[in-house]
């Protein structure tokens, strides 16, 4: 078997608070395959965003790693000296975000930040360095990209700035992209071409990418396998064509049939009841038990293992020797 | 079959002027036409800039009009005095996208929903309001032992049912409802389409419901409208429009809408 | 931006005709006999009051009076000032250059130490750098500006002996009026380096310390919470987070990203700042006899100098709309998202 991309082993992280320690992550572990894309998909609060910025140590200062690792190339991240990471940070694994108007320095121009992020892991002059940066605009499909190096975020649209951080973070043809819900702040018709142009140069490049989405359908669209993460815990983790069409745990099976369609109308949406937890509820059990149509007794009691088979794997007592 | 709301040549243009400077003129709404009739579900989809929400602002009497006429249950918006005003807000309440923006945190459940009572001076009788507050909670599916409890308390989807509640208070005709439910969890979302759906057809609501989204468009919707910048580039029934859309742009938007492959659900 | 810049000017004659023609009217509120008996000196010649009063107008409306000000003034004359016993122009020439010394020494001291202090508080957060910057922040800004002044002037005059108030030595005055020593700025620091003088500029630069470090305490505590609170505000943001995870160096992320946003608000505020210590330095200027145009200010005050009052309070308003422009131009500069809009 090749080498995992990167390794998420057993990841428990919790804030800190005025009402002590939240968990939010309680023992996340998956494997990303390389030149593979994972979708990682969850509501708010479930830890899916906190988990990607975990993996290059850029969470807040009042959340803790309390146990657990991410391997990167047999090294464990979490663990490594900040000049160390600092040399994987965006060379060998970059990472995208939400709102990419933010994302940029607003008072830089989008060259500046180009050429600084070209600058900061390769010995090379500005003007090489400028050169490669216009490239990269025009590889992300930005046209007169010379002239628009010389701009500030603030005159690109939403999605020309999205644009901007995937050249950004393809720069240095890292190993691993990790876009955190990168399409969620655009446009419909923005975001079909965002979503295109990551999965044809993740494809030219062939880097392993995590997309952190909590929208089903967007996952559907560019992941090659699609992690289900409810309350801090993977529900359900398989191949995306398999998840899609034979999801196996409730959860799985509850959101995509609460979705509404474009294709068709429904009378009514076979709804949820209830309410996610909140982000560091103290759980007994299942996390998804109080919503959960299927629930058995002992789903209140214990938490049930991930069951693993033909490479899906499963956190539901339903599955439970079969 | 009467209409709640007709819009006619709507137009509404941001002027920003400074002292000795150039006159900066912004359409926003160029030429609106719209009608939603009485018990309909009229969604109104377009991308961010298009102008619905200034839309709705204009509807609600926050901005003033340009040029053009709205007519809100058959009286003319522009130019209302402000009895007039609190009068039609009666017949005509809004229901937001942030239930987090749009729930004073120094108030409970309680107090929300009585404010537009108290405003209006309706129910002033303890029990009767008492029951007109559980009653009102009932149908928005909330437990009334929430009534004393503060917005901070409840999740996201909670809020936009007490939002909700305090829209339905004065017993309106016309609900408008920007975006309520793009802001909630998918798990969640679900639930407060189905009941904005059962209310809209209980209380023979006509609802204006503003989305970016087709996919709850169409299970809402009996009508829609699809908005590009400031015009209303297609109007159809929504059966007609999802079957066959005529304008170019609303199939360029349709065919963008990313879609979970449908398996053995 | 030059239309921006252009637009600015033209306000400049309408905020002087205000302020000026609102001083006027209000000093016409004292009787004439009053607004002329500065001219009179001597006590026995109280029968030329009525004389002055007719030679300066001082019966006419207002209106016409404050018209014949407005022409003389476009003539370049100020009219004379008794306080200060030269003409008004040439007091303001002689007493605005020592004031601009002390604001601007004042204003470099505010601001590097302010953002210093300001950005290591808001990258320390809740440490011992923090504690520091903070208690000295509360400290200056609770301190009144004369009680410091007091105790400054106490220990490092009284006892140490180091910096003298009040006017410079005698050796320094006449080297400074002697034909030999040339003016090329009016501002003694650079003159005195310009000339070579080395003793003349330690005793310029001795007089200013006190005032200045005075004036920069209150102002610095201003300064780093602004910074402060502007760092802290911009490290919690997004572009701070992408800067990181594109593997930058710790401190570019904090000085070149985060800085660079937080410094806006920083310029908005030396600007008030630096006007405010123009026009009204006056309590240090007196306390440590500095002969700055705050200090004739309110010579010309106590004393009814009315043509005194009237050029000080002149030249404020034209520092002010100047001083706000320049800020303002800084602020484009420094926010490229108000410069190309």
């Amino acid at each position: 078997m090749t080498q995992a991309a990167l390794t998420v082993q057993d990841l428990h992280l919790s804030f800190l608070t005025d009402e002590g320690a939240l968990p939010v992550l309680r023992g996340l572990s998956y494997t990303l395959s390389p030149g593979k894309i994972l979708a990682v998909v969850g509501e708010s609060g479930s830890g899916k965003t906190v988990h990607a910025l975990s993996i290059l140590n850029l969470l807040p200062p009042n959340a803790r790693v309390d146990q657990g690792k991410i391997l990167y190339q047999g090294k464990n991240l979490l663990s490594m000296k900040s000049s160390a990471l600092r040399r994987v940070r965006g060379r060998k694994i970059a990472m995208i975000f939400q709102d990419p108007q933010a994302s940029l320095n607003p008072v830089l121009t989008v060259g500046e930040q180009l050429i600084e992020t070209l600058r900061a892991h390769k010995r090379i002059s500005k003007k090489t360095a400028r050169k490669q940066a216009a490239e990269l605009l025009t590889k992300v499909g930005i046209e007169e990209a010379e002239k628009r190096l010389e701009e500030y975020p603030f005159q690109f649209s939403g999605g020309m700035c999205q644009r901007v951080m995937i050249a950004m973070a393809l720069a240095l043809s890292p190993d691993v992209l990790i876009a955190d819900e990168p399409t969620t702040a655009l446009d419909v018709t923005i975001q079909a071409q965002i979503l295109r142009l990551i999965k044809e140069l993740q494809q030219q490049s062939g880097m392993a990418a995590i997309f952190i989405t909590h929208n089903l359908a967007v996952a559907a669209q560019v992941a090659d396998e699609v992690l289900v993460l409810y309350a801090g815990q993977c529900m359900e983790q398989a191949p995306a064509s398999r998840l899609f069409s034979h999801p196996l745990h409730p959860y799985t099976q509850g959101l995509l049939g609460s979705l509404a369609s474009v294709e068709r109308k429904e009378e009514r949406l076979p709804a949820i009841t209830g309410n996610p937890p909140r982000p560091g509820e103290i759980l007994t059990g299942c996390p998804f038990a109080p919503r959960c149509s299927h629930a058995l007794k002992k789903c209140f009691e214990t938490c049930p293992p991930l069951y693993e088979k033909d490479g899906c794997k499963v956190r539901c007592f339903l599955q439970e020797g079969k | 079959m009467t209409a709640a709301l007709v819009i006619e040549n709507l137009h509404k243009t941001y002027v920003r002027k400074a002292w000795l400077g150039k006159r900066v003129e912004k359409p926003v709404l160029r030429g609106i036409d719209l009608t939603l009739e009485e018990g309909k579900v009229l969604g109104l989809v377009g991308e961010s800039g298009c102008g619905k929400s200034t839309l709705c602002k204009v509807i609600l009497g926050i901005e003033p009009i340009t040029s053009g006429t709205v007519q809100v249950a058959g009286v003319n918006i522009n130019g209302l005095s402000t009895a007039k005003w609190r009068d039609l807000r009666r017949k005509m309440q809004v229901v937001y996208q942030d239930p987090y923006a749009s729930l004073d945190p120094r108030f409970t459940v309680r107090q929300l929903v009585s404010e537009p009572l108290d405003i209006h001076k309706l129910y002033m009788d303890k029990s009767a309001r008492e029951n007109y507050l559980r009653e009102l909670l009932n149908s928005v599916q909330l437990d009334v032992a929430f009534l004393d409890r503060y917005p901070h308390e409840f999740s996201g989807g909670q809020r936009q049912r007490i939002a909700i509640a305090r829209a339905l208070a004065l017993e309106p005709q016309i609900l408008i409802a920007d975006e309520p439910v793009s802001a909630l969890d998918v798990s969640v979302q679900a639930q407060i389409l189905n009941l904005l759906k059962d209310i809209a057809q209980k209380r023979q609501l006509s609802m204006l419901f503003v989305t970016h989204d087709f996919a709850v468009a169409r299970f809402l919707c009996d009508d829609i409208a699809v908005m590009h910048q400031g015009k209303i580039v297609e109007y159809a029934p929504a059966e007609e429009l999802f079957a066959q859309p005529r304008q170019a742009y609303t199939q360029k938007l349709l065919s963008a809408v990313p879609t979970v492959p449908r398996g053995a659900l | 931006m030059r239309r921006y810049i252009l637009r600015r000017l033209c306000l400049l004659p309408l905020v002087v005709l205000g302020v000026t023609f609102l001083l006027f009217f209000l000093t016409q509120r004292l009787s004439p006999e009053m607004r002329a008996s500065l001219y009179v000196k001597d006590p026995r010649q109280m029968g030329a009051l009525e004389e002055v009063i007719r030679e300066y107008g001082l019966r006419d409306n207002v209106f016409k009076q404050y018209g014949r000000w407005l022409v003389q003034v476009a003539h370049g004359d100020l009219g004379y000032s008794p306080s200060a016993n030269m003409p008004v122009a040439q007091a303001l020439k002689k007493y605005l250059p020592a004031t601009i010394q002390l604001a601007v020494v004042t204003m470099i001291l505010v601001v590097f130490f302010g953002v210093w202090f300001g950005a290591a508080s808001a990258v320390h957060k809740d440490r011992w750098q923090d504690f520091i910057a903070r208690f000295i922040s509360v400290g200056g800004f609770s301190l009144p500006i004369f009680v410091l002044g007091l105790i400054l002037l106490m220990i490092f005059y009284g006892k140490l002996g180091w910096f003298a108030p009040g006017g410079y030595s005698i050796q320094t005055d006449i080297i400074i009026h002697s034909s030999a020593f040339k003016t090329y700025t009016g501002f003694l620091l650079i003159d005195s380096l310009l000339n070579g003088d080395l003793r003349v500029f330690c005793d310029v630069f001795a007089h200013l310390v006190l005032p200045a470090v005075t004036l920069c305490i209150g102002s610095f505590a201003l300064m780093v919470r602004v910074m402060r609170s502007s760092m802290l505000e911009e490290l919690n943001k997004d572009y701070v987070r992408t800067a990181r995870a594109k593997g930058l160096r710790e401190y570019r992320v904090i000085y070149k990203h985060a800085g660079k946003n937080a410094i806006i608000p920083v310029i908005t505020l030396a600007g008030i700042q630096f006007i405010r210590l123009l026009g009204g330095t006056v309590i240090v200027e007196t306390i440590f006899d500095y002969p700055g145009i705050g200090r004739f200010g309110v010579l010309a005050a106590q004393q009814l100098d009315i043509a005194g009052i009237l050029g000080f309070s002149l030249m404020v308003a034209v520092l002010f709309v100047i001083g706000n422009l320049f800020s303002d131009i800084l602020y484009m500069a420094a926010d490229p998202r108000i410069r190309l809009e």
